[in-house]
C-alpha cells in the first residue's frame, strides 16, 4: 500500500522531478508554497515581491533538483534558496519597505479584553514595524530564528556567515526590537491610562 | 494595570517576536498564493535547462512548442493561434520586465513604413531612397538618436568575492545564445582564448581555459557576462560591472533603465539590443540613450528574442520578417547610416498550409555571415552580398547554440530520443557531423567556440567541458558543485592573503593584485574554519563533511595531521601556534582542546562548560602567543588568559569599560583577540568599538584605543550601539587598524588607524556601505584588505 503521508509524497515528488516530471514540481509547490510565500513576505515586506521571490525559488528548485541530496530535508534546502533570493531582492532595492498597515488591522482577537487586545496588538504592531526597519541581514535572521525556528548553526549555514556574526546580528536586532517595544509600550500605557 | 517589563523578560520578548511574525504572515497571506501557476508559466516562458531532456522538437509543430515555451503569457498563445490562421507570422515575446515606451514621448519619425500589402511609406527627403526597402509586417520607424538623461556613474572598489548570497539558476539564460548576435550567454572566452567566464549559483567564475582551474569568483556579479576585446569582463546584473581580471578591481556603472536586454555588442559592450512590448530598441549601455528604435505595428506584438540579432560590432541589426505565402526575409539594418542596407530572402519556399516559420537568426562574430535556422533546415548567408553560402537539411529540429567567429562552423543541438546531440556544421563544405551525444540528463546549457574556432567550451549543469573541434574529442572536464557554500577568510601568513572557497573549488591562495593563485588546495569536502600559523608554514582546515581538522604544510600542500571528532563552529574553531605545532579547537563534545601535533599530546580544558552550537551569544576565540606558553580564548563576554595549562586571568568585558561609563542594555562582549608580535600584550576588541591592550602577566589593562567619534559618522548619543569590531596589526607592529561595523547605517564600514605605541588616532574614514567583517594587512604593510559581510574583499591603500 502506498504511503500517502506528506513526507512520502514529498519524497516521490522529488524523485519525479529528478526524472524531469513537472508533476513532481507541482506537488512540491503545493506542499511548500504557503510557508514559502509567508517567509519571503516577512523578509521582503510586501506580498507581490514575496510571490515573485517564491516563484524564483521554485524555479531554482526546478533547475537545481539534480544537485539536491534526497537524504537531506527538502524544506531546509528550499528555504535556503528562498532566503538567499529574498536577500538578493533586498540588496537590489536598497531601501526600506513600507509597512502594510491593512494587515495589521486584522490582528486583534475579539476574545480578549480590550486592554489586553490593545497591549498585545500594539506590541505585535510595533514589532512588525520595527522588524521592517531592521537592516536586511538582521531582518533575515529574525525571520529565520523566530518564524522558521532555525538554530544559530542553521542560520549561519543558510546565510553563509559565521555563527559569531549571526549571534551578534541577532543580538543587535533583539536590542532594536526591545527598545521599540519598550517605547511603544510606554506610550500605550499613557494612552490607556488617559 | 498590568505592565510588561520587556527589558528583563527576554523569553517574553522572544515569544512576542515569534507571535508578531506568525500573526503578520498568516494575516497577510491567508491562503496559498498562485505560485504554482506562476512557476509553470515561467518554465513555459523561459526554457530553463533542467537536468533532464527537454521535450523533443522534431517537426515544425515541435517548434511551435518551443515558441510556446518562449511565451511569457498564456495570452500569447492566442497570438500564435492567430498566426496559424494566417494573421501574421512574426512572433513577438513580451518578456518580464519589459518597458514600453510611450509613443507620444518619441520625437517625430524621420521616416515611417507600414505593413504590406498596403504600405503607407513616408520617407524623409534626407533619406537615401535607394538603400531603403519596405518592411513587410511591421510598421517601422527610424528615430534619430534621442539621448535619455545621463545616469550618474559610480565606481566601487569591489573586488574578488566568495559569498554565495543568491542562488541564480545558471541555465535560465543560457538557451538564448543566438539572440544577441555576439553576446555569448552562459559561457564566454577571453579574446586571447586563455580564459573562460561562466556562471554558477556562486556567481561568475573566471577559469584558466587550459586547466579549467577556477581563478576567481565574483559573486556580487550575478548575471550574464562577456569579455571585451581588451580582456575585461563585462557582467550585466542590473548594474554593469566591468572586472579587470588582472588587478581584480571592479568598476561599476549604473545601468540604463531596465529593458529586456537580448544582446550586447561585443567590442566594448557599448550597444544593447532590447525588446519592449512595442518596439525593438538599440541603446547605449553606459548612458541609456536610445540610439535606434523600430516600433512594431499594432497587432505585431510578438517577437521571439531569438528572432532578432545584433552584430558583434553593434553596427548591424536584423530580425525575422515572416508572413504566410512568402519566404522569410531578413532586413539588414545599418545602424550607422540608419537604413536597411539589404534584405536577405530565404531560399525555402513558402507553404500554403503553414507559415514558413524560421526560429533563429544570428550574426557571426565578424559580422560577415548570418545564420537562419528553420525547423528542419539551416541557411547561411553572406551579409555583404546576400549570397546564400549554404543550405542544409536537418535531421531534427534544433537550437542554434554557437557560431564560430568567421561563420564557417555552426553548432546545433537536437534531441534524438532521450539523448542530446551536438551537431557540428561546416557551412562551406555543406556537411554535418555529430560532435557529441550525451544523455539528456546531462544536456549542455551553454556553448561557446574559442576565438580561433578550434575549441569548444560546453557548460553543463554540473560540469564544464572542453572539446577539440577538429578531432570531435572531449579534452577535459571539470566537475562543479555550485550548490555548496563558499566562505572567505583572510589572515596573515608569509604576507599572503588567503581566500578560501569551499566545496569543489577548494582553497586558493592569492597575493594581492595577482590574478593567479599562488597555491591551490583542492577540497575533498566543504572547507571551513581556517587557521594559519604566524609564520605561514602551517594551515589548519576544517572539513565539515568529515568533522576533521587537517593541518597542512603550506609549502608542499601535504597533509601533516588529521584530527577527527571536531565540532562545527565556522571560522572561529581553531588556532595554530606560531610554530604550527599546537592547535586549539572545539571538539565534537564542545570542549576546548589543545593538541600538540608532533607528539599527539592532548590537553582538554575541563574547567569550562562545553560549547553548545545553539548557545546564545556565545563567542569563542582562540589565539596562541608567540612563545607558545600563553594562549587565550573568549566566550560569553569573558576573556580567559592562560599560561600553559593554568589560567592567568579571567577578564570580563564589563571590566574593560571606562570607569563611570553609563550602563547599557546590550551586554559588553569580545569580538577579537590577538597577541602583539613583541609578545608583551594581548589585544582585545570589544563590541563598543574599542581595542584594549592587556598585560600578559596579570591581564591588567594597559591602554584602550577608542575611535574618536567626531571623526566618524557615529551617532552622537546611542547608548545601545554595538559594533562588530575587527582589527589588524601592521607587519611592523606599529599600526593598529580597526574596522567598525555597527547596526546603524552610518557606522558601517568605518576604518580607524592608531599608533599602537602611544594610542594616537592616525586616520578615520568610511569605506563602504557594506559591513566589514575581517581585516588584515597585506604584504608590504601599505595595503589593508577588508572582507565585507557580503563576501567581497576590499583593498585599501593606507
Amino acid at each position: 500500500m502506498q504511503d500517502t503521508s506528506e513526507e512520502a509524497q514529498e519524497r516521490r515528488a522529488i524523485a519525479q522531478l529528478k526524472r524531469g516530471d513537472l508533476d513532481g514540481l507541482a506537488t512540491l509547490i503545493r506542499q511548500h508554497q504557503l510557508k514559502a510565500v509567508r517567509t519571503a513576505y516577512l523578509v521582503v515586506g510586501d506580498l507581490q515581491t514575496a510571490q515573485d521571490v517564491a516563484t524564483e525559488a521554485f524555479l531554482s528548485v526546478h533547475t537545481s533538483i539534480a544537485r539536491f541530496d534526497p537524504k537531506r530535508p527538502f524544506a531546509a534546502w528550499l528555504h535556503r534558496i528562498l532566503v538567499n533570493k529574498a536577500i538578493s531582492v533586498l540588496r537590489q532595492r536598497k531601501r526600506e519597505l513600507p509597512v502594510e498597515t491593512e494587515a495589521l488591522e486584522a490582528m486583534s482577537d475579539p476574545a480578549r479584553s480590550p486592554e489586553a487586545q490593545a497591549v498585545a496588538g500594539i506590541a505585535r504592531d510595533t514589532i512588525w514595524r520595527a522588524v521592517q526597519t531592521l537592516p536586511e541581514a538582521e531582518r533575515t535572521l529574525v525571520v529565520l530564528r523566530y518564524y522558521l525556528d532555525y538554530s544559530e548553526q542553521d542560520m549561519a549555514e543558510t546565510t553563509r556567515q559565521p555563527v559569531g556574526t549571526v549571534k551578534w546580528r541577532l543580538h543587535a536586532a533583539r536590542n532594536t526590537l526591545r527598545a521599540a517595544l519598550a517605547e511603544a509600550h510606554a506610550n500605550a500605557t499613557l494612552q490607556l491610562d488617559e | 494595570m498590568k505592565t510588561m517589563n520587556f527589558n528583563s523578560e527576554s523569553d517574553a520578548l522572544d515569544q512576542l517576536i515569534q507571535q508578531a511574525l506568525t500573526d503578520q504572515a498568516e494575516n497577510a497571506i491567508r491562503a496559498p498564493q498562485d505560485v504554482l501557476a506562476a512557476v509553470m508559466a515561467r518554465i513555459a516562458a523561459a526554457p530553463v535547462t533542467p537536468a533532464v531532456a527537454p521535450p523533443r522538437a522534431s517537426s515544425w509543430t515541435g517548434h511551435l512548442l518551443v515558441l510556446w515555451r518562449n511565451t511569457a503569457s498564456i495570452g500569447t498563445i492566442a497570438t500564435i493561434g492567430a498566426m496559424l490562421i494566417g494573421a501574421f507570422a512574426i512572433l513577438l515575446l513580451p518578456q518580464p520586465g519589459t518597458v514600453t515606451p510611450s509613443p507620444a514621448a518619441l520625437p517625430a519619425p524621420a521616416r515611417v513604413f507600414t505593413p504590406q500589402p498596403a504600405p503607407r511609406s513616408v520617407e524623409s527627403a534626407a533619406a537615401p531612397r535607394t538603400t531603403t526597402q519596405p518592411v513587410a509586417t511591421a510598421a517601422v520607424m527610424i528615430v534619430p538618436s534621442t539621448p535619455l538623461p545621463e545616469v550618474p556613474q559610480a565606481k566601487t572598489t569591489l573586488t574578488q568575492t566568495t559569498d554565495a548570497a543568491a542562488n541564480v539558476p545558471f541555465g535560465a539564460t543560457s538557451m538564448q545564445a543566438g539572440g544577441g548576435g555576439g553576446f555569448q550567454r552562459g559561457i564566454a572566452w577571453s579574446p586571447d582564448g586563455g580564459r573562460l567566464l561562466t556562471s554558477s549559483p556562486e556567481g561568475q567564475l573566471l577559469l584558466d581555459a587550459d586547466k579549467l582551474a577556477v581563478l576567481r569568483v565574483y559573486t556580487a556579479a550575478q548575471g550574464s557576462g562577456q569579455f571585451s576585446r581588451d580582456g575585461r569582463l563585462h557582467i550585466d546584473n542590473g548594474v554593469e560591472l566591468i572586472i579587470d581580471p588582472i588587478s581584480g578591481r571592479v568598476e561599476q556603472r549604473n545601468a540604463a533603465a531596465p529593458v529586456n536586454s537580448v544582446g550586447i555588442s561585443r567590442p566594448d559592450a557599448a550597444r544593447m539590443l532590447a525588446l519592449t512590448a512595442t518596439a525593438i530598441e538599440v541603446r547605449n549601455r553606459a548612458s541609456g540613450a536610445r540610439e535606434f528604435l523600430i516600433p512594431l505595428a499594432a497587432g505585431h506584438t510578438v517577437f521571439a528574442r531569438d528572432a532578432v540579432a545584433l552584430s558583434a560590432d553593434g553596427r548591424q541589426l536584423t530580425y525575422l520578417d515572416q508572413a504566410l505565402n512568402r519566404p522569410v526575409r531578413l532586413p539588414i539594418w545599418d545602424l550607422e547610416r540608419r537604413v536597411i542596407s539589404r534584405t536577405i530572402v530565404s531560399n525555402l519556399p513558402p507553404r500554403a498550409d503553414q507559415p514558413s516559420l524560421a526560429v533563429q537568426v544570428r550574426f557571426s562574430d565578424d559580422g560577415r555571415r548570418i545564420a537562419l535556422l528553420h525547423p528542419t533546415a539551416l541557411e547561411v548567408f553572406e551579409v555583404s552580398s546576400g549570397r546564400r553560402v549554404s543550405q542544409l537539411a536537418l535531421p531534427a529540429a534544433g537550437d542554434l547554440l554557437g557560431i564560430s567567429t568567421d561563420g564557417r562552423r555552426l553548432l546545433l543541438r537536437t534531441f534524438v530520443g532521450e539523448n542530446e546531440q551536438l551537431l557540428l556544421i561546416d557551412a562551406d563544405a555543406g556537411n554535418t557531423r555529430v560532435l557529441a551525444e550525451t544523455p539528456g540528463s546531462h544536456a549542455s546549457s551553454a556553448l561557446a567556440f574559442s576565438p580561433d574556432g578550434r575549441r569548444l567550451a560546453v557548460r553543463r549543469a554540473a560540469s564544464i567541458e572542453l572539446w577539440d573541434v577538429a578531432a570531435a574529442r572531449r579534452t577535459s572536464t571539470r566537475e562543479m558543485q555550485p550548490d555548496e557554500a563558499a566562505s572567505v577568510l583572510l589572515t596573515r601568513a608569509d604576507a599572503s592573503v588567503l581566500t578560501g572557497y569551499t566545496g569543489a573549488l577548494g582553497l586558493r591562495v592569492f597575493a594581492p593584485g595577482e590574478p593567479l593563485p599562488e597555491r591551490v588546495i583542492e577540497a575533498q569536502g566543504a572547507l571551513q574554519g581556517f587557521a594559519v600559523s604566524h609564520d605561514g608554514t602551517r594551515l589548519a582546515l576544517f572539513d565539515v563533511d568529515r568533522g576533521e581538522l587537517r593541518v597542512l604544510d603550506t609549502a608542499t600542500l601535504t597533509v601533516l595531521h588529521v584530527i577527527s571528532g571536531v565540532t562545527s563552529l565556522p571560522n572561529d574553531i581553531s588556532a595554530l601556534s606560531p610554530d604550527g605545532d599546537q592547535l586549539l579547537f572545539a571538539t565534537g563534545a564542545g570542549m576546548i582542546q589543545r593538541q600538540t601535533l608532533s607528539s599527539g599530546a592532548r590537553v582538554m580544558l575541563s574547567n569550562t562548560t562545553p560549547i553548545a552550537g545553539g548557545e546564545p551569544f556565545l563567542a569563542l576565540f582562540t589565539v596562541l602567543h608567540n612563545d607558545g606558553a600563553h594562549w587565550a580564548f573568549a566566550r560569553a563576554g569573558v576573556v580567559t588568559l592562560m599560561r600553559g595549562n593554568r589560567p592567568v586571568a579571567n577578564i570580563p568585558a564589563d571590566a574593560l569599560q571606562a570607569p563611570g561609563a553609563a550602563p547599557r542594555n546590550a551586554p559588553n562582549d569580545v569580538t577579537q583577540l590577538m597577541f602583539t608580535p613583541d609578545g608583551g600584550s594581548l589585544l582585545v576588541a570589544d563590541n563598543r568599538g574599542a581595542v584594549h591592550v592587556l598585560d600578559l602577566v596579570n591581564g591588567a589593562r594597559r591602554a584602550t584605543l577608542r575611535p574618536d567619534a567626531s571623526a566618524l559618522p557615529l551617532p552622537a548619543t546611542s547608548p545601545d550601539l554595538i559594533f562588530n569590531t575587527r582589527f589588524a596589526l601592521s607587519p611592523d607592529g606599529q599600526t593598529l587598524a580597526v574596522a567598525l561595523t555597527g547596526a546603524a547605517d552610518a557606522t558601517r564600514g568605518s576604518l580607524v588607524t592608531f599608533a599602537l605605541a602611544d594610542g594616537r588616532q592616525l586616520a578615520a574614514r568610511t569605506l563602504a556601505q557594506d559591513p566589514l567583517t575581517q581585516l588584515v594587512f597585506a604584504r608590504n604593510g601599505t595595503q589593508l584588505v577588508a572582507a565585507r559581510q557580503d563576501g567581497g574583499l576590499v583593498w585599501i591603500e593606507r
